[in-house]
């Protein structure tokens, strides 16, 4: 009954006026600019990067489609197959080093110091600095001949001649991944940093009341409550390392003999420097699928949201 | 209470449980790995600074330890 009295008002309303009321259609509007946006700067960019892995365009022509060509190409392509390793492991071992020392920085830093402000401010120096410059700082260190360290070392009289740094693919791999260590330890520990700050300190004082140990501490209160911070950081970590481009580029173009190219290195110096821009697009593709991997882990393997959300940790 | 010990008071509760530490402790397990830490990280900002003082005949003049501190 109610609804049959009602009915004779709604031919009165305009269709302008029903549009306005309709929520489906204004929250369409609202997101329109956002939308329109990520489509333009993300969703085209990345649909083209794929499309030119797909066909076989040349700087200055036009290329036509030739389905998977260049990804059975890259799939016997040893140098490829050498860059995807040199990723793995640059993101592997950099990743781990960079989360345990920027770990131990952090909790060194949560305590109470002198000049606690100030030290905390420097530390970012290698973060806040370009990684062009940090890298060319590298360059010089790691330098053939006027290496400070193989000079300070051979005065120490721990070594007799200087260390090919960059000029062996083993040292060179080493060199690039402490390298990145170096650039990545500042952002790791000052984000750890702000999680530590959040945990109350009460917490600490009712364990060491019940006679807790430094490490059962850390253990129990500490690396629970940290786990949402560092599942964050260590997505961004790893996500940066294995896309890094600037520090080999800078130090080594690719190292001795493309021993030490990591993807996305192969990937620019296919497409822009050999101008094989198809395949370099499909270089860059094939990076894909490992970073979803990566941030579906993170995602699902360290962001506990049962536990957070006040259910069981399973 | 004066000043100075209300001041004293203030700084005790900022340490938290930072009283239950030795200082000899302190040293060993905060201010040396500390140290290191920024050592490592200001190294090369400091080495960067140096070199850019020295001409190029001075680049290569590793004489001793001097070139560390000499520009």
């Amino acid at each position: 009954m109610v609804a049959v009295s009602r009915q004779p008002e709604a031919p009165s309303i305009g269709l302008l006026a029903r549009l306005h009321n309709n929520r489906n259609l204004l929250g369409a509007l609202f997101m329109l600019p956002a939308a329109s946006i990520l489509l333009v700067f993300l969703t085209y960019p990345l649909g083209l990067g794929i499309w030119l892995g797909l066909t076989d365009v040349k700087v200055g022509r036009p290329g036509i489609f030739v389905g998977l060509e260049n990804y059975i190409w890259l799939f016997r392509d040893q140098v490829f197959w050498l860059s995807v390793f040199n990723t793995f492991l640059y993101t592997t071992v950099a990743s781990i080093v960079k989360f345990a020392l920027g770990l131990w920085l952090a909790l060194l830093l949560n305590r109470h110091l002198p000049f606690k402000a100030f030290i905390r401010a420097i530390v970012l120096l290698p973060f806040i600095v370009p990684t062009v410059l940090s890298a060319l700082a590298f360059w010089w260190i790691y330098d053939s001949q006027d290496s400070v360290i193989s000079w300070i070392l051979i005065e120490a009289g721990l070594i007799d001649k200087t260390i090919d740094f960059l000029g062996q693919p083993n040292n060179a791999r080493a060199s690039v991944i402490a390298a990145n260590i170096w650039r990545g330890i500042p952002f790791v520990a000052i984000t750890l940093l702000a999680g530590l700050q959040t945990i109350p300190a009460s917490l600490y004082e009712a364990a060491t009341i019940d006679g807790a140990t430094e490490w059962q501490r850390f253990r129990h209160i500490t690396f629970p409550l940290l786990t949402p911070i560092i599942a964050v950081v260590m997505t961004f970590s790893v996500l940066f390392t294995f896309t890094d481009f600037q520090l080999i580029w800078v130090m080594t173009r690719g190292g001795p003999i493309n021993a030490i190219h990591l993807m996305a290195t192969l990937s620019y110096q296919r497409a822009i420097v050999g101008g094989a821009l198809g395949e370099g697009a499909a270089i860059a593709t094939a990076m894909i699928p490992f970073l979803l991997g990566a941030i579906l882990f993170s995602y699902f393997g360290l962001q506990r949201r049962r536990w957070q959300q006040g259910g069981r940790d399973d | 209470m004066t000043d100075a010990a209300a001041r004293r008071a203030g700084a005790a509760d900022q340490g938290g449980m930072g009283y239950l530490e030795s200082l000899p402790r302190k040293v060993v397990v905060v201010y040396i790995p500390l140290a290191i830490f920024l050592f490592v990280l200001l190294f090369p900002f400091y080495w960067m600074t140096v070199t850019s003082f020295k001409s190029n005949e001075e680049l290569h003049a590793y004489r001793g330890l001097d070139a560390l501190w000499i520009f």
